[in-house]
């Protein structure tokens, strides 16, 4: 396979996507990034398709190489239309700060021919919002602390939940890369005006949304029970321990200086034995023993590991509770063109979700969704069972997986079988694409790359007027 | 033994005593009498130990998972501190962390088989403790390891709360920390089907029914009372006074902060139908007995207070007359011990499976009955402060105590169970690990009788008939309680726990994803087999949908597992999702993402 270069396995592209020309036509790409997520939408516009970049990263649970994540990367920059001679994104949107969809962003190098018309974050992103940033600053600060502690407390087969902490950090490279681009920065919805929650294109403007293109914010809300569940619990006593984020050791690839954080030694290590002395204790009182020992002793090797795991329960708790609290910031979005309804929950949860299934504007909107991306990448808690049952009929699907290249081998949930059969079930879905498996060649579904492939793409066509 | 030893003639002793801190001393607040933290002996039943302390039913291991290393273990067997009833309580020495962790949690165990009258089984080995197990603010029971483990900490050097700024703190030196994680560990012995988490009130039940062991096991060592009331000045003579000194006891500290407000709080009937929150709504359960406990206690002590005032039953203020604080402090013990005493007997009347605070109060009414036909006060108190929070036992149908407690079989109803399941527990007490084949033969034969038995008669235990591969009915405990009654004499209940997993109702529900509604009852007989009482938890016949507390028992299974799905953070993560709603404890504790 030619990472780089164009491979269309079954169908000559339907229109060329850098080609500057009327289409009214709607396409979603997902890119092969496995576990993670990198969408490209490509709306039609008044001069020449609009393209909206919906996040690009990949999780460091991910052991799959296939296809390299930054041929990946540097394929969706070669794809992107021009615009006065350079590659151009109208509207770049970072559902919410995980690795695993930001992580693309990282290097500012691949980035630096391109241009972006504007940036949307969740309002959990904004710069002057004193929630917001009280609320991020303690959500880096206990993904950080965790990672530490994680890597201090070296506990065997710790890795799957290092990578989730790893996962949660603030990605700052990512961020300063998005700030780089000079655009302007919407953070949704907007902290002023949270009830404006649907974003209009403007006629008449060269760049971003085109004209008749509406999007709906659907997510994150702002309420404060909700913001509640966006703050992992504060107080786990290792944090006292961890040193604060700024210190440099905690990024995504660095080792990290493990030795940083020393548990204090009670009573100054005064009393500290080793197993063989605290055997030899034992061992010497044996004759007055009260029943045999138990197989393996009192000492079993097994029980020892036991504790030592316990040692990390808080830090896994913690790592656990930010990666949700993080998914919960996610931007929801519900793009409107013509009659075709696009939605893009990012890794929203429960939160989110309830506060959506219950507001009756929106639930009427949803039941015209006809395209959806399966959220968190297809686990049982992106997805509820009600969205499922009530509102999608006929809709097409896409899943951004990679069931088969995790650190952890008990992540056996991700995708979930049961949601990707119900999907499938009663006509509700009636095109499911995964970003990892080759369907049947179609004419809605157009690939690129080989098995695996670098990406695929669904098209809609635009009835009504956009 | 050559004619020389000295111990030829003697027996070994009954009870072994040891010192401990009364109060946390990571905890204490300034009274005015300094910061001397009250000690006080417990009397733990006395058994030969190994450096550590390793008894047959409590094993000390003193490992720090955290630093990887041991520390030096105690030998309580040493002469010197058998002379001295063990080390002095201290926090610098961790011999006396161990000496004190293994003394409250054999107390506790003690207390329990002493109340519920029977052998608690070493249903998978005895329990381990770790009092230096991890670093964190944090203490727990772990099921699969069957082990107590407990944290230390530095107290934040800015925000040390009670402690001081940077002082560590160990969280094994709370009397009521360890009794409240002993009773997790009980909890799993006695009824191993509540580590399923089936319905809104099971982690809230953990919760407040280890509080509430760990209060009233405080409450009843009357020294403790009394010097409270002599050095530190504490009263005893009003409800809030009774509350304030709960908390002082520490039992509202690491883990149940919300008690600290609860306990004064005057009681909402419809909180419980809005708080889901494991601890918030076990708070409920705990103010509800708390609650019968004062007005017991106080009406208990309105003569002594009338006496004592000039028959106003207004003191004087000031400290009472020693003699009075004593009389108040007996009382007080007195009904702690009545309190503790049934909340454990009311085990014996709960369903193996899927218990409810509204069983918990049948049980409580049930037991009390038994012990005491004509109320005392007890029943009368129990009753009105579960109704003032909103706690009944619906399907009773009537508030009167007659009603609330189990409906009685008619003899005739049910066959007999085996009859030789009273003398085979009467033959085995007292062995623990040391059973003999013979004993393990019999035990086996019960077995087999009590699981035909059971299978006979599934329709009568609101089971579906037995089928070994997709409903299965299976004896899961069995044992024969004794107590005395009221009129002096023994009471004997012979106990079978039956439990059916309905593996047909997991197939028919995929929304349960796994999940595998477990159907039980527990059947309570007397010495000759006859059957008393029936405590069944029914699930919906084959093929059917069921109605009524079966249908409403899958309603609610159902809507446990969405609950876990939509909050749980471990969720995508779970390698084995039918094991989601399993008890865990050190997350409960945490206070992390519970359903």
């Amino acid at each position: 396979m030619c990472p780089n270069g164009r491979e269309f396995v079954d169908l000559e592209p339907i229109h060329d996507h850098r080609g500057i020309q009327m289409t009214d036509r709607v396409s979603v790409r997902m890119y092969n990034v496995g576990f993670g997520d990198c969408f490209v939408l490509t709306l039609p516009g008044p001069t020449r398709p609009r393209s909206v970049l919906i996040d690009c990263g990949r999780h460091v649970g991910t052991l799959m190489d296939a296809p390299p994540f930054w041929d990946v990367v540097n394929q969706v920059v070669a794809d992107l239309p021009l615009l006065d001679g350079k590659p151009f994104i109208d509207v770049l949107v970072m559902t919410h700060r995980h690795r695993d969809h930001v992580h693309g962003f990282s290097r500012p190098d691949v980035w630096k021919d391109v241009g972006v018309g504007e940036v949307w974050m969740p309002w959990t992103e904004s710069t002057t919002d004193p929630v917001a940033l009280e609320l991020r600053n303690h959500q880096d600060q206990s993904a950080a602390r965790a990672v530490h502690a994680l890597r201090a407390f070296g506990v065997k087969d710790s890795a799957p939940i290092l990578s989730i902490a790893l996962n949660s950090l603030a990605n700052q490279d990512a961020m300063d890369t998005l700030a780089g681009f000079g655009c302007t920065v919407q953070y949704l919805p907007e902290p002023l005006r949270p009830q404006a929650t649907c974003l209009t294109g403007v006629a008449g403007a060269d760049t971003g949304l085109p004209a008749g293109v509406n999007v709906h914010v659907l997510g994150p809300p702002r309420d404060t029970r909700t913001i509640v569940d966006l703050a992992p619990p504060a107080g786990a006593s290792y944090l006292r321990l961890v040193p604060p984020a700024d210190d440099g050791v905690a990024t995504s690839d660095g080792p990290g200086s493990a030795a940083a954080v020393a548990v204090p030694a009670p009573w100054g290590g005064r009393w500290d034995i080793d197993r063989a002395t605290y055997q030899a204790r034992i061992d010497a009182a044996v004759p007055k023993q009260p029943g045999p020992p138990p197989a393996g002793g009192y000492l079993s090797g097994k029980l020892l590991d036991q504790v030592e795991r316990s040692a990390f329960t808080d830090a896994e708790s913690l790592a656990m509770s930010v990666d949700h609290a993080l998914n919960g910031t996610s931007l929801v979005l519900l793009f409107e063109v013509g009659d075709i309804f696009l939605l893009f929950s990012g890794d929203a949860q429960w939160g989110t979700w309830d506060a959506i299934l219950r507001n009756p504007v929106w639930t009427e909107k949803l039941k015209k969704v006809r395209f959806v991306k399966i959220g968190h990448h297809g686990s049982h808690n992106g997805t509820p069972v009600e969205f499922v049952e009530k509102y999608l009929h006929d809709s097409v699907a896409m899943v951004s997986v990679s069931p088969t290249g995790y650190t952890a081998k008990g992540w056996k949930q991700i995708p979930k079988q049961e949601l990707l059969q119900a999907l499938e079930e009663q006509g509700r879905v009636g095109l499911l694409v995964r970003s990892d498996v080759l369907g049947a060649p179609s004419e809605r579904v157009l690939r690129h790359g080989a098995d695996p492939p670098l990406w695929v793409e669904v098209h809609f066509d635009v009835g009504g007027a956009p | 033994m050559t004619p020389h030893d000295p111990g030829r003639s003697l027996l070994p002793p009954t009870r072994r005593p040891l010192q401990i801190y009364a109060l946390d001393p990571m905890r204490m607040e300034d009274t005015g009498a300094g910061f001397v933290t009250p000690r006080t002996i417990l009397n733990v039943p006395y058994e030969p130990l190994l450096p550590g302390p390793i008894g047959e039913r409590v094993r000390v291991i003193d490992y720090d998972g955290a630093r990887r290393t041991f520390y030096e273990p105690v030998d309580l067997d040493h002469p010197y501190l058998l002379l001295a009833n063990g080390l002095t309580p201290t926090e610098t020495d961790p011999r006396f962390h161990q000496q004190m962790v293994y003394a409250v949690a054999s107390s506790v165990w003690d207390a329990f088989e002493a109340a519920i009258g029977r052998r608690i089984g070493l249903r998978g080995g005895p329990l381990t403790i770790f009092p230096h197990a991890f670093y964190g603010e944090n203490a727990y029971y772990d099921p699969r390891m069957k082990a107590l483990l407990f944290g230390y900490f530095q107290a934040d050097e800015r925000d040390a709360g009670a402690n001081l700024p940077g002082q560590m703190v160990f969280t094994c030196l709370s009397h009521d920390i360890v009794a409240h994680e002993t009773t997790h560990a009980i909890v799993d012995r006695l009824r191993p089907g509540f580590n399923e988490v089936t319905n809104r009130d099971m982690l809230a039940f953990h919760e407040a029914f280890a509080d509430l062991v760990a209060i009233f096991q405080h409450f009843k060592i009357e020294q403790v009372l009394v010097d409270a009331i002599n050095e530190r000045k504490a009263d005893l003579t009003s409800a809030e006074a009774i509350s304030g000194l709960a908390r002082q006891f520490g039992f509202a500290s690491a883990q149940n902060a919300p008690l600290r407000s609860a306990l004064s709080t005057s009681p909402d009937p419809s909180a419980l139908r809005s708080t889901f929150e494991p601890h918030a709504r076990g708070v409920i359960l705990v103010q509800a007995v708390f609650d019968a406990y004062r007005t017991t206690y106080l009406a208990k002590v309105q003569d002594l207070l009338r006496l004592a005032s000039g028959g106003s039953g207004i003191l004087q203020a000031g400290r009472p007359h020693p003699d009075l604080a004593n009389r108040l402090a007996r009382e007080a013990s007195v009904t702690a011990r009545q309190f503790f005493d049934r909340c454990v007997q009311a085990f014996t009347y709960l369903p193996p499976v899927d218990v409810t605070f509204g069983d918990f109060l049948r049980a409580l009414v049930t037991v009390d009955a038994i012990a005491s036909p004509e109320d005392d006060g007890f029943r009368t108190a129990i009753i009105e402060a579960f109704r003032r929070r909103g706690i009944f036992a619906s399907e009773a149908g009537s508030m009167a105590d007659t009603a609330i407690a189990w409906p009685r079989r008619g003899a005739a109803n049910l066959p007999s169970i085996a009859s030789e399941l009273f003398t085979e527990t009467a033959q085995a007490r007292g062995e623990y690990r040391h059973r003999s084949d013979e004993a393990k033969t019999r035990q086996a034969q019960i077995a087999g009788a009590l699981q035909r038995w059971a299978r006979d008669n599934a329709a009568d235990l609101d089971l579906a008939p037995h089928d070994a591969d997709d409903h299965p009915v299976a004896v899961e405990a069995f044992h024969a309680t004794v107590r005395i009654d009221v009129n002096g004499q023994p009471w004997v209940d012979t106990v079978v726990q039956v439990v059916q997993q309905r593996r047909d109702l997991a197939r028919a529900n995929p929304r349960l994803d796994g999940v595998v509604p477990t159907a039980g009852a527990t059947v309570v007989a007397d010495a000759v087999g006859t059957v008393r009482y029936v405590i069944s938890k029914p699930l919906p016949p084959p093929g059917q949908a069921g109605d009524g507390a079966a249908g409403s028992r899958m309603a609610e299974l159902n809507e446990m597992v969405d609950a876990f799905d939509r909050t749980n953070a471990r969720g995508p993560y779970m390698p084995a999702p039918e094991n989601r709603l399993r008890l865990n404890l050190a997350q409960l504790h945490g206070g992390r993402d519970t359903p």
